[in-house]
């Protein structure tokens, strides 16, 4: 509970970890053996729709809940027994759950008050992480008295006081308006770095995961599909799961011609060829799916395209304009175009235009 | 038949149309007020009988508090309302505590059979009095407990537990279950969670239910009635003997006094369950 020094290993560590509520026929499996490791000091999100498991994950690790089968390690050592009291973590609450009856301070030092600390020392804490959360005039009002923003605040304060192994962050900003939570994305980040403490956070929200983390683990269904900075979740997914939560991406599917060396030959829809990276070494004549992000594919003359289709329509952003072209031999396609130099409308709806897709730009699914 | 639909009923409305609609419901301020008549004059009646200087209930002759005086001053009945406060007092306390203990238990976990202990809970609301009293009266004659002021608040305890119950039971139904598990995340065990969090934050639900309780006992008189033996006479049932003498402006008088005690107490229970502080 003490002390931030970077230590080798990891933070959390689920091995195996089911959680299955209710039996027999109505049973609900919110997480299916699921595998993943924590790093220190890291900021880490479990990204994923409702109902995947993520916050189901997040009470195994508060205690709250008790895994069906496996392990879960806080630190190295299994956590199995220890009541949720005994853990050295804490919990942000999508609810707050903020002590109605007790001040700010009071809601603050409730954690060191049942370690035992003394009364100075308390105090101090306090005083130092209300400032550490610019909450610094509103220690003696209660909860209610405070707007959504600074009840946030109080309930990241009360969590980081006790100086935690690692933070729960159980979908905190939810109920935040957009600007405010732009704000705290930038203060949680900010306080992760300050303090060291590894963060897990939850969200459902793809953007404040890629804004935020350091890694990003995507869950559906009560599994982990992907584990990745965010960079590679949003360039690299593997599953067309990810691809698709996270930002916009086109799917082509295409069959693999020649499986050999650093880039594979596909066959496109429009029966042209193209060339790129397959980390899951398809076999030749099977056919995979292509990844395309919007904003990597180019629109080019016909010729010189792997693909070729009509602009249907053109949705203008101000900072890039879209262009929604339907493919000959079907399927719709989206590209997206920066808008510079004033050059806003490069094409027509109802022009023939060609699609081409970098090999780069092209990313091959597993499934 | 085609009139415009938003036009505003006239003189002869389609009764037809719109359905039944309880708020134009010809007379219903006329029936509201017999009602409420009904319900309260003579209480009204009584209240302002107490006050009456001529001992002939239907002659107005003066005011006066004489009666009051002279209720406050007869011994019976002060040994009455004692009897009464105490075993009020006694059966607030160990209903409450047993029902605040029920609540907890109740909320805890889902279990097998938890719909039947609520509905056993709630049964001494429903049991009709009498049977409850011979029931009762009965069990204590068969355990050869002597009638008195033990009986009494035994028998209170009983039927006054789903009325302290209740409001507890609520109170817990609106607490964020966060709450508890936000206490022990912080370090918390149960008991410090327990005294710390939920107590404090349960107290308004449980002091309304010990007002409920409270005054469902003071008012008791069926079962008080079959349970009390001598020397254990409650504050009702020593009316009930005095009304059999005839009804005087003095039973008038301590009725109203009862009347006080009960509505300070019902209105005290309801502003602490509406509280102030809001979960």
């Amino acid at each position: 509970m003490t002390g931030n020094a970077v230590e080798t290993g990891n933070a959390v560590e689920a091995q195996k970890v089911s959680k299955i509520f209710g039996s027999g026929p109505g049973a609900v499996h919110a997480l299916d053996e699921v595998e993943v490791a924590i790093r220190q000091n890291e900021f880490f999100t479990l990204l994923g729709p409702s109902g995947c498991g993520k916050t189901t994950l997040l009470r195994l690790i508060a205690g709250f809940e008790q895994p069906t089968a496996g392990e879960i390690l806080l630190d190295g050592k299994p956590i199995a027994g220890t009541p949720p009291f005994r853990r050295p973590v804490n919990t942000v609450f999508q609810s707050y759950a903020l002590f109605p009856h007790m001040t700010v301070s009071q809601n603050v030092g409730f954690g060191l008050e049942m370690l035992g600390q003394d009364r100075k020392t308390i105090a101090a804490t306090v005083e130092r992480t209300l400032d550490l959360v610019k909450l610094g005039g509103m220690a003696d009002r209660k909860p209610a008295q405070l707007s959504g923003g600074q009840q946030q605040r109080v309930a990241l304060a009360r969590a980081l006081a006790n100086r935690p192994k690692v933070l729960l962050l159980d979908e905190p900003l939810s109920a935040l308006d957009l600007k405010l939570r732009k704000e705290m994305q930038i203060e949680l980040k900010r306080l992760q770095s300050e303090t060291g403490i590894t963060f897990v956070f939850v969200t459902h929200d793809q953007e404040e995961a890629l804004t935020m983390s350091d890694r990003v683990a995507v869950m559906s269904n009560g599994k982990i599909l992907q584990i990745g900075s965010p960079a590679e979740i949003y360039e690299k997914p593997t599953r067309r799961f990810v691809a698709d939560f996270i930002g916009e991406t086109n799917f082509v599917e295409a069959e693999v011609l020649a499986g050999e060396g650093e880039l594979h030959r596909f066959r496109l829809p429009g029966g042209r060829e193209l060339s790129a990276a397959d980390a899951f070494d398809h076999g030749v004549g099977e056919t995979v799916t292509l990844a395309v992000r919007p904003e990597r594919a180019e629109i080019v003359e016909a010729e010189a395209a792997q693909m070729t289709g009509r602009v249907e329509n053109i949705v203008y952003f101000g900072t890039d304009t879209t262009y929604h072209v339907t493919l000959e031999g079907g399927g719709r396609f989206v590209v997206r175009l920066q808008n510079r130099d004033g050059a806003c409308r490069l094409h027509e709806t109802g022009d023939t235009v060609g699609v081409r897709l970098p090999a780069e730009a092209v990313q091959v699914l597993r499934d | 038949m085609t009139e415009a639909a938003d036009s505003p009923p006239a003189q002869k409305p389609a009764r037809r149309r719109g359905g039944f609609q309880t708020r134009r419901f010809p007379g219903l301020p006329t029936i509201s007020a017999v009602f409420f008549a009904y319900l309260y004059l003579p209480i009204a009646i009584l209240v302002a009988l107490s006050f009456n200087a001529n001992r002939t209930a239907t002659i107005w002759t003066d005011f006066t508090t004489d009666w009051y005086a002279r209720a406050l001053a007869n011994d019976d009945m002060l040994q009455a309302a004692a009897n009464s406060l105490i075993i009020a007092a006694s059966a607030m306390t160990l209903a409450t505590v047993l029902a605040t203990l029920a609540a907890l238990g109740m909320s805890r976990r889902r279990f097998k059979g938890r719909t039947g202990v609520t509905a056993l809970l709630s049964l001494p609301l429903i049991v009709p009095e009498i049977v409850t009293a011979v029931a009762t009266l009965l069990f204590f004659v068969a355990l050869g407990l002597q009638l008195g002021l033990l009986t009494v608040i035994i028998a209170h305890t009983v039927f006054c537990i789903p009325f302290a119950y209740l409001p507890i039971r609520a109170r817990l139904e609106d607490m964020d279950p966060a709450l508890r598990e936000a206490a022990a995340d912080l370090y918390a065990n149960e008991w410090k969670s327990f005294v710390r969090v939920i107590l404090p934050l349960l107290f308004p639900g449980i002091l309304s239910g010990a007002m409920l309780a409270f005054i469902i006992s003071l008012d008791d008189f069926v079962i008080t009635f079959f349970t009390a033996g001598a020397g254990s006479t409650t504050l009702p049932v020593y009316i009930f003997s005095l009304i059999r003498m005839g009804v005087t402006p003095e039973v008038n008088a301590i009725s109203a006094m009862m009347l006080l005690i009960s509505i300070s107490f019902v209105t005290l229970s309801f502003v602490l369950a509406s509280g102030k502080h809001r979960i």
